[in-house]
């Protein structure tokens, strides 16, 4: 009897090992196939806990969907500022920003407030989430990444 | 015995039915602590009620125009507090407050006044910056500097919201995000939670609810 539960047991861990390596989720994308196991858990993590943390932090001003909020406030989805630069939106993320920035094409000039109080894997997830949602299918961000270009903003 | 409660129970059904078709034709509430004044008319003893009203101000917009309680003559206007550096709550309520402004772009008895409560960093040309990328008109939408002591006593005194320095509050400053609805006597009608987008809806009723007003006085008249 417990023999038969075992089995059966073991099969649903196997298959859903198999199930989950090879269909990669709900997270899927091109950037993401290339990633081992390993990373690919880490990053489905990740994911769920930067949108929650991107709820929380984020989503006031740069909206639930990515789209910012006139000129006034840049947008995440399809930016070309954060793609091409994302060393310095991990710091912008962590330290906020003052200035004039241009994103797609448009300028922004409002002072961001920082999140000095993130710790690193949670500027990762929230890294992770931003550029790997809305279209963007940059892949995923480490804490390593995070710690050594944080280490280096002005 | 079942005939008698029968009809009771159609007879209450009824009634509210039908009183609760008026409360929409219902005038808005007038806000504040009013003042019970007695007088004397025609050797009657009379009790007259003077309603909260918010006080004269004198404050500069965007466009470096004086803007007065004249501005707003014969208008009908939302106002709110909030400042252009505002980390937490001021986004939210400039995308409702942006709704209400879209509702009631082509209505000029529709107006729209805020206040910022940082005037030391939001200057005129910062002001005009803000309004211009927010896509609005300064001469429906006005963003309004000025003195300080001024701008927090308009809030507490004649809005009854909070606005004030506070350093332990993210940016610096605590202040409600209401928006506040004032008809064209000065007097309000209605507060809102501006980072609410239900109160924001209620808010859009209600001022049709209050244009209504209008009308049917102009009618009676």
């Amino acid at each position: 009897m417990i023999k038969l539960l075992l089995r059966s047991y073991l099969f649903f861990a196997v298959v859903s090992y198999i199930a989950f390596g090879c269909s990669g989720g709900k997270y899927e994308n091109k950037a993401v196939k290339v990633l081992s196991t390993a990373d690919k858990m880490r990053y489905e993590q990740y994911m769920v806990q930067g949108e929650m943390l991107y709820k929380t932090h984020c989503a006031n001003c740069h909206q639930t969907d990515g789209t910012g909020f006139r000129r006034l406030i840049p947008p995440l989805a399809g930016s070309d500022y954060m793609i091409q630069d994302v060393k310095h939106t991990l710091c912008i993320i962590k330290y906020g920003m003052e200035g004039k920035i241009f994103v797609n094409g448009i300028d922004y000039n409002q002072k961001m407030p920082g999140n000095e109080q993130l710790k690193d894997i949670e500027i990762a997830q929230i890294a992770t989430f931003i550029y790997n949602s809305w279209g963007n299918q940059q892949g995923y961000i480490s804490v390593k990444e995070v710690r050594s270009q944080l280490d280096t903003c002005k | 015995m079942r005939t008698i409660l029968s009809l009771a129970f159609a007879g209450m059904i009824l009634t509210t039915a039908c009183t609760s078709k008026k409360s929409s034709e219902e005038k808005l509430p007038i806000l504040g602590q009013p003042q019970y004044v007695e007088k004397t008319v025609n050797n009657q003893a009379v009790t007259d009620t003077i309603y909260h009203q918010v006080a004269d101000f004198e404050f500069i917009d965007q466009d470096s125009a004086t803007v007065t309680n004249n501005t707003f003559k014969d208008k009908i206007y939302v106002t709110d507090f909030f400042f252009t550096s505002c980390p937490t709550i001021c986004p939210v309520m400039k995308k409702e407050m942006l709704r209400v402004y879209e509702e009631f772009k082509d209505n000029d008895d529709v107006l729209f006044l805020s206040h910022t409560i940082d005037p030391e960093y939001d200057t005129v040309a910062l002001l005009h910056d803000y309004a211009e990328r927010l896509g609005v008109s300064s001469n429906k939408w006005h963003f309004v500097t000025g003195d300080k002591e001024a701008i927090y006593d308009m809030g507490l005194k004649s809005y009854m919201v909070t606005a004030m320095e506070d350093e332990s509050s993210p940016g610096g400053f605590m202040h409600s995000g209401a928006f506040i609805l004032v008809d064209k006597d000065r007097r309000i009608r209605g507060m809102y939670d501006g980072t609410i987008k239900e109160q924001v809806d209620l808010l859009i009723s209600d001022i049709y609810r209050l244009l209504k007003e209008y009308d049917h006085d102009k009618a009676s008249s």
